[in-house]
């Protein structure tokens, strides 16, 4: 977070200023801060905190008028440990995870390497086709794509139908289920993904790019061996969205198969934590094992989210090389400068 | 009473007829009977400022699920009450319940809500959240209905009715006629009753023999399956005293048997339930065969009207049997639990009961109609002039009510996800059952 | 060849790819097009493809009929029906209904959350109180939170305390105000309100809220309609909250509500759903086409000052 910071705040109460405008001046910060501060402390701290309370209970739904459930201390977190739906869940997850954020984020690097090129026409239509997906409801996609993943009639199948291969069960299939949310998911934040990285790229400076051509390197090269490093702060930053994303998923497994399948399929094949989640609280009433689940699901985002964060430190670690061959790169480049001044 | 059934059929012809329009030759006489009908009620009930023309306007809220067809009868309502309106709100089964027990929980909830049979006894245990039906007269008319209904819908203590009964899910085999003849078994309705009626072994028999000559799938899914054979039998998930007993009951074992049978011979259509494929495959062929409660007449019809004349209805093997059907009951919300009552009433009286039935295929849950003319004679030309009056009327003397216990949804949606793995080859039977009891008691804490 | 030597070589031979790049008068047309040197274009235009087709494929299946589309091979052009599928769309739930109200939640939360953050925001940027930095800090962490997963169960037994579950305001209040908006307001106003301007707005006699409304506010324009364009589009899109707070009430369904009961309801009328499904989209279309220059500009400066 690189925030743009204001050293020299021009409103320095000052001895010159009236007593009323002094006494203002430092009122009214805390009165235009409190609006979202209240807001959170009903809508944020009181929930986050009672949702602890909550778990610690077995609390229907029911129970909520007559004053609480009953306390049983940490008894829904040993359930949780226990409960193999919810480890399918969990893997589940983390199983559509890995399908959506790998090619989302090799794709919108391509197409953002492609993009970034001035003598590019149009650039606007390409730019703006591939947001479209974005502002697009989850609703809507999954009806659609639930369409196009149709058993007998959606055109996924016809079309595999057509060039020789079986048509796929995508409902009851478990991997072919998470491929098919998975597809939701890219569709969606592929083309998202590539603006944020054209803007990293923009602010490249051109002589490191261009010191790798002079030193032959192709573009492939180029784009591999300069370009992704120098955005990994920005891959780290899409990656970790994209992981607590997908942490998220719920309207995608809950209408991907309308009529049939609420539960995330018959053998829970694409049922997500969120959904399990939400399948306790409002369809089995059981608050109180939902709350642990709740808390059960910031935990794994937040590992999820820390283990992104290893794992690219480990990689910056491993590949000091990478940055040396930069460096050299820039030493290249410099020597140019002064070669052509 | 007596000229109300003479006008029924009258009704009926019209409504089977391309449309029930505005003749006016016929209608009038229809009008009149209904009209005088109407009054009648009122009288007898002793509320008749509630139909007033100059009472208080009001307007009630009512939840429904898709499929209970209540819009005519509400419509008529309306026009014989002027100062009500009816706001019908009508969600998926499934959805309908989730929101009902979370608006319920929060205090809220409209002012007529449909519960299913499946969570009948939930919402009975929290009869608080209900308006006392005895409160507003439902004393007086619950006579009419079947016991095990009315039973259904109490407190334990038996002073609190949180619902009137609308259906009740009488079992028939709805079969494709045209289809069986390709396949060289016989046609006729009779002699297709004869080849399964005595086992569920001979119906699973005749269905290889489809399959073999057709290659095509005989019964629909796993699941309606499971429910046809599983709601023969009282003792299924829960004993007479609501404990539950889903992992002991020999008739939920048995059921569980019968549908792995028709799995291992693969006579099973493979298109899941309420999915697009099935309601395709009921024009297209993909299945022959459908467990067909009452009330999935109407569903038929809705869903493959192209294929009037192609069905039948044969008897359910090893007889009786009872899915689905609902109550109409008045949230304690509500702030005009008497006009809701009222409404109530109509729509569940016995003459509308009948017209349901007629019009939608849902049975009546009023046994004096079981033996009426009307009844009696009552064929649908949709499933090929089929008695099918005759056909259900016999089959509720026969109804078995289920013991109903809490979770009930959720426990029958276990055990049909377990044999959807079977069928998917996800698991062997022998590891479903064991998954099913476990999760049952997991996932419920039973 | 030592490096430098390499370079010059390199300058000596003519202008290097990256010359051109600078160079104005630069017509590709003036070259004779090839596959090996615009196969970048191809790659794009299947990207393209791919990212529009689904909406056209939305039109085509909510202009023909079922059994057009449920066929080997199916029709995969535009038919005559999308009026009739798109009428019976809008009667199959209260579709009017529900976009008024996702107008009127989305319009509210976003006059509101712009506000409120813009207000917010001034106070962080250009304001010296204690507390501030930690605040801040403290408002950058609410954002790491879901909160809408994490507190669901509560907030609905909230609602359900205040009496509004299955109302509007359930989905309204809580998104008044949000993190994300302060934050992003204050960036806004730290790059884009000058201190010169303020001290001369605190010359001319303006407390903090004359300088709010005269300095900042017209100062901030176009930073404020990107925050605004994405709360609106957030709150349209929003789903998991309404579903469990408005979903009794069909009176106050957002459409994404509507839809989902629309294809819960009507899951083998593809020609309805889809229909319905593509009317639900204009209103954002019909934004994003008069807003997208704006709208990609947010996502990138976002990304950078992320």
């Amino acid at each position: 977070m690189a925030a743009v910071q204001s050293d020299d705040p021009g409103l320095t109460p000052r001895s010159t200023m009236s007593w009323w405008f002094r006494r203002e001046a430092r009122i009214a910060p805390y009165l235009y801060i409190s609006p979202f501060f209240l807001l959170f402390l009903v809508f944020g701290v009181f929930t986050v905190a009672f949702t602890a309370w909550v778990s610690l209970h077995d609390w229907h739904i029911f129970d909520t008028a007559a004053g609480g459930g009953t306390f049983v201390g940490l008894d829904n977190y040993a359930r949780l440990l226990n409960d193999a739906r919810f480890w399918r869940s969990a893997t589940n997850t983390f199983s559509i995870l890995l399908m959506s954020t790998i090619p989302q984020m090799l794709l919108a690097l391509v197409l953002a390497e492609l993009l970034n090129d001035r003598r590019l026409r149009g650039p606007h239509i390409f730019r703006s086709g591939l947001l479209i997906p974005n502002i697009t409801s989850v609703v809507a996609i999954t009806i659609v794509f639930q369409s196009l993943f149709g058993r007998h009639y959606g055109l996924i199948n016809v079309a595999l139908d057509f060039i020789g291969l079986d048509m796929v069960n995508w409902t009851s299939s478990r991997i072919g289920s998470h491929f098919a949310i998975a597809t939701m998911v890219n569709w969606q934040w592929t083309g998202y993904n590539t603006l944020i990285f054209l803007a990293a790229m923009q602010s490249i400076p051109s002589d490191l790019i261009e010191a790798a051509r002079v030193d032959g390197a192709g573009r492939i090269k180029r784009w591999w061996k300069i370009t992704v490093p120098l955005l990994r702060p920005t891959i780290l930053f899409a990656t970790v969205l994209s992981v607590i994303g997908n942490f998220q998923l719920f309207a995608q497994p809950l209408l991907f198969a309308p009529g049939v399948g609420s539960m995330g399929g018959n053998d829970q094949q694409f049922l997500t934590i969120l959904l399990y989640l939400y399948n306790m609280a409002f369809r089995q009433f059981q608050f109180g094992y939902a709350s642990a689940i709740a808390w059960m699901l910031v935990l794994l985002t937040a590992v999820a989210a820390l283990m992104v964060y290893a794992g690219v430190g480990y990689l910056n670690r491993r590949e000091n090389r990478s940055a040396l061959e930069v460096e050299r790169m820039r030493e290249r480049a410099n020597a140019r400068q002064e070669a052509g001044a | 009473m007596r000229i109300k059934w003479l006008a029924a059929p009258l009704a009926l012809a019209l409504v089977l007829g391309a449309c029930a329009g505005d003749d006016n030759g016929t209608t009038d006489e229809e009008v009149e009977t209904e009209d005088a009908a109407e009054t009648d009620d009122d009288g007898d009930d002793g509320d008749g400022e509630a139909a007033d023309a100059d009472a208080e306007p009001v307007t009630l809220s009512m939840w429904v699920f898709t499929g209970m067809n209540l819009d005519d009868l509400v419509g008529q309502y309306e026009e014989e009450n002027p100062h009500v309106t009816v706001e019908i709100q009508s969600t998926e089964h499934g959805d309908h319940h989730d929101a009902l027990f979370t608006e319920l929980a929060a205090g809220g909830g409209p002012d007529i809500a449909a519960i299913e049979v499946a969570f009948i006894n939930e919402m009975a245990e929290q009869y608080q959240m209900w308006h006392n039906l005895y409160d507003y007269g439902a004393a007086d008319i619950e006579g009419d209905y079947l016991d095990w209904k009315i039973e259904q819908a109490q407190n334990v203590e038996g002073d609190h009715l949180i619902g009137i009964p609308t259906d009740i899910g009488g079992m028939a085999m709805a079969y494709r006629w045209d289809l069986f003849e390709e396949a060289g078994l016989p046609t006729d309705r009779d002699e297709v009753s004869d080849l399964w009626v005595d086992s569920w072994e001979d119906f699973i028999e005749v269905g290889t023999e489809y399959t073999e000559a057709t290659g095509r799938g005989f019964v629909d899914n796993e699941a309606n399956l499971w429910n046809a054979v599983v709601n023969q039998d009282p003792n299924t998930f829960f004993d007479a005293d609501g404990n539950p007993i889903y992992d002991e009951s020999e008739h939920v074992q048995y059921a569980w048997d019968v549908v792995i049978d028709a799995i291992e011979s693969d006579i099973i259509a493979e298109v899941p339930a309420w999915s697009a494929e099935w309601e395709a495959g009921m024009s297209d062929g993909s299945f022959a065969v459908l467990t067909a409660p009452a009330w999935m007449m109407g569903y038929i019809m809705d869903v493959a009207p192209d294929t009037e004349g192609n069905w039948d209805l044969a008897e359910v093997p090893e007889a009786g049997g009872n899915w689905g059907g609902s109550h109409l009951g008045v949230p304690a919300a509500s702030d005009n639990p008497e006009e809701a009552y009222a409404l109530i009433e109509f729509l569940l009286s016995p003459e509308n009961q009948q017209y349901q039935f007629t019009e939608y295929g849902q049975f009546p849950s009023v046994p004096e109609l079981f033996d009426s003319e009307e009844i009696q004679s009552f064929e649908s030309e949709f499933f090929n002039n089929a008695p099918v009056g005759p056909i259900y009327a016999d089959n509720a003397e026969r109804v078995v009510a289920q013991n109903t216990g809490p979770n009930y949804n959720a426990i029958d949606t276990e055990f049909g996800d377990g044999l959807g793995r079977v069928l998917d080859g996800n698991e062997s039977p022998e590891e479903a059952w064991e998954s099913v009891l476990n999760n049952i008691s997991s996932q419920l804490g039973m | 060849m030592t490096n430098v030597d390499a370079v010059k070589a390199q300058s000596a031979a003519g202008p290097t790819p990256g010359n051109e790049r600078q160079a104005p008068t630069f017509k590709p047309n003036k070259r004779r097009f090839s596959w090996a040197n615009n196969w970048h274009y191809l790659v794009l235009t299947v990207a393209l493809f791919i990212s529009v087709f689904p909406f056209y494929w939305m039109f085509v299946v909510g202009s023909n009929t079922n059994a057009d589309v449920a066929q080997v091979p199916p029709r995969i052009t535009p038919g005559p029906n999308f009026i009739e599928n798109a009428t019976n769309a809008m009667n199959a739930v209260p579709f009017l209904r529900s976009l008024l109200n996702t107008f009127i939640v989305a319009g509210t939360v976003t006059v509101s959350a712009v506000f409120f953050g813009t207000l917010a925001g001034f106070a962080f940027a250009k304001m010296q109180f204690r507390g501030n930095k930690a605040l801040m800090a403290f408002v950058i962490a609410t954002m790491m939170i879901p909160l809408q997963q994490l507190g669901l169960i509560p907030l609905y037994m909230l609602m359900d305390r205040f009496g509004w579950v299955g109302q509007l305001r359930a989905v309204i209040v809580p998104a008044l105000v949000t993190g994300f908006a302060v934050f992003w307001m204050r960036q806004v106003i730290a790059t884009s309100v000058h201190d010169e301007l303020l001290e001369a707005g605190r010359v001319d006699g303006c407390a903090t809220f004359g300088l709010f409304r005269h300095v900042v506010i017209p100062s901030v324009r176009s930073g404020a309609a990107v925050l605004g364009m994405f709360t609106f589009l957030f709150m349209w899109n929003d789903f998991l909250w309404p579903l469990v707070v408005l979903g009794g009430n069909q009176d106050a369904h957002t459409i994404q509500i509507a839809l989902r009961n629309m294809s819960q309801t009507y899951y083998a009328d593809y020609a309805l759903v889809l229909a319905g499904t593509f009317m639900s989209l204009i209103p954002l279309i019909i934004v994003f086409v008069i807003f997208a220059r704006q709208m990609i500009a947010g996502v990138m400066e976002g990304a950078v000052k992320g």
